[in-house]
């Protein structure tokens, strides 16, 4: 285990989302900080495109803050909508609806690690509550 | 389950006070007196684990050490800085935009040269922290 830093260059290096199992033309992600570097953390920037729209159970703890754009969120008939400087926090296992219109570019971390919780509930070794 | 927005412009700041994670044996140190805190979410349950986040503005210091014992830390650094990090006779200026991380039970130098804003996204969450290290030094809040 060591200290590290990941630099804005290099953690801005985005790649197509294959969250959902498909890469993404409209999701871009990265994952600056991810294991084995850290054993509990996923971090790193995501920028959705225009007209994104997505229905989602978090499969993790999530925080996001909002660095450009809007991002509208519905969650048990609420919606509200994150700007600049806002920041979001999602629980695992939350159903969300989520929508932007113009775009939006954040920096998130989930917890616990995002892409081996994510094998891991397909594998069913796990789901999260709700589910 | 939960999903809340937390607008930039609605944190309220304090400071740990006398409560932080690195006592003993100072007291009060840096991060009960210097570091202004807002808690924004935590989750403790079973079934969502154990996840902390605070946005912190910490006033510049000279280099002192710091070990993060007990807990695991991303730090994202949203304005000022640069924050120093001495680690293993190397040292890293953090910009916004950069994230670091220390992993359980790691020493760092830590500097802050001119005052920064920075998110910490930790495990176990602060609370759970400071709880457990009241309870191993016999520290009552």
């Amino acid at each position: 285990m060591t200290c590290i830093i990941v630099r804005e260059e290099q953690a801005k290096k985005l790649e197509p989302s294959r969250v959902t199992g498909t890469p993404s033309d409209k999701a871009f992600i990265s994952q600056a900080i991810a294991s084995p570097v850290s054993k509990h953390m996923t971090g790193g920037y995501i920028r959705l495109k225009a007209g994104y729209v997505k229905d989602f159970v978090s499969p993790v703890d999530e925080i996001d803050m909002f660095i450009e754009g809007s991002l509208t969120y519905t969650y048990e008939g609420k919606t509200f909508t994150a700007q600049k400087g806002d920041i979001v926090f999602i629980q695992q296992g939350t159903k969300v609806h989520f929508v932007t219109e113009e775009g939006c570019f954040a920096f998130f971390v989930t917890y616990p690690l995002m892409q081996e919780t994510i094998e891991a509930l397909k594998k069913g070794a796990q789901k999260p509550h709700g589910e | 389950m939960e999903c809340k927005l937390i607008k930039g412009d609605s944190l309220k700041f304090g400071t740990y006070g006398f409560e932080h994670i690195n006592l003993p044996p100072e007291r009060p140190n840096y991060w009960d007196t210097q570091v202004k805190v807002a808690k924004i979410a935590q989750s403790t349950s079973l079934t969502t684990g154990r996840f902390g986040v605070t946005l912190e503005i910490a006033s510049p210091c000279k280099p002192f050490k710091h070990k993060f014992a007990g807990y695991e830390e991303v730090v994202y650094i949203v304005s000022g800085g640069p924050l120093k990090i001495g680690y293993k006779g190397n040292t890293y200026e953090a910009y916004p935009g950069d994230f670091l991380i220390s992993p359980m039970g790691e020493e760092i130098t830590w500097e802050v040269v001119k005052e920064v804003t920075y998110i910490t996204c930790h495990t176990p969450p602060v609370d759970i922290i400071i709880k457990e290290r009241q309870e191993k030094y016999g520290l009552k809040k």
